[in-house]
């Protein structure tokens, strides 16, 4: 964290984290950008989850920051994934969900 | 081949662009650095669809997170003097060895009827 970190950047933080699943989950419906709507959809969504992100790196450090966005991003994702596409997880994939929450945490803590 | 060539333009972009949103902020200014930032993103999302023409979508977005994650903590390091403690590291070798895995142990849901590409 910086010296100048507030609340306040938690919540960019947030926000950037729910726009950035938002441009995942489109992503996925524009099927590797094949359907265009979902495609410009997605890529809306990521510029806003950046723009997000530029405000929350104000108090936290840039890598820390893109290191939870990533991680929790990709986690949440891979929940609705499952709840919305129907895709499974072998093993392989619990361990490396366990791997990226292990890894977020000690970010936040390091 | 050419896939992984749009595979690595997509990552650079991106790096790129988030930098440039960093030294906007910090540095420059903020409108600047998102400007450049949306460009560098639009980018990077083309080349991206075009690899994964060829390039299996989790494949693809595992590497383009992971790779992404490692040069913009070596970035950050090199030009913004942000501190890699040893424990920041094993946290973000972690969190690429887990999304590695979690893009290979996923399985797509199985087709229905043919009626979805």
């Amino acid at each position: 964290m910086l010296p100048d970190f507030e609340p306040i950047h938690l919540l960019y933080l947030s926000i950037a984290i729910v726009l950035e699943i938002g441009a995942n989950v489109l992503m996925k419906q524009s099927h590797g950008f094949a359907y265009k709507r979902p495609a410009v959809a997605a890529i809306v969504c990521a510029l806003a989850a950046f723009t997000a992100l530029s405000y929350a790196i104000r108090g936290i450090q840039l890598s820390v920051a893109y290191g939870i966005w990533g991680g929790v991003g990709l986690v949440a994702t891979t929940v609705l994934g499952m709840t919305l596409f129907g895709e499974r997880l072998r093993v392989s994939g619990w361990v490396g969900l366990g791997l990226i929450m292990l890894g977020v945490g000690l970010l936040k803590f390091a | 081949m050419r896939y992984w060539l749009f595979m690595a333009v997509a990552i650079v972009t991106e790096v790129a662009g988030t930098l440039a949103m960093k030294y906007g902020t910090h540095h420059g200014s903020h409108a600047q650095g998102l400007a450049v930032m949306y460009v560098m993103l639009v980018l990077s999302y083309t080349s991206l669809a075009l690899a994964v023409k060829r390039i299996p979508l989790a494949v693809a977005y595992g590497a383009w997170e992971s790779l992404g994650l490692v040069l913009i903590t070596v970035c950050s390091a090199w030009l913004f003097a942000e501190v890699l403690s040893p424990v920041k590291l094993v946290a973000i070798a972690l969190i690429i060895a887990g999304i590695v895995l979690l893009e290979r142990g996923t399985d797509e849901a199985p087709k229905e009827d043919g009626r979805a590409s």
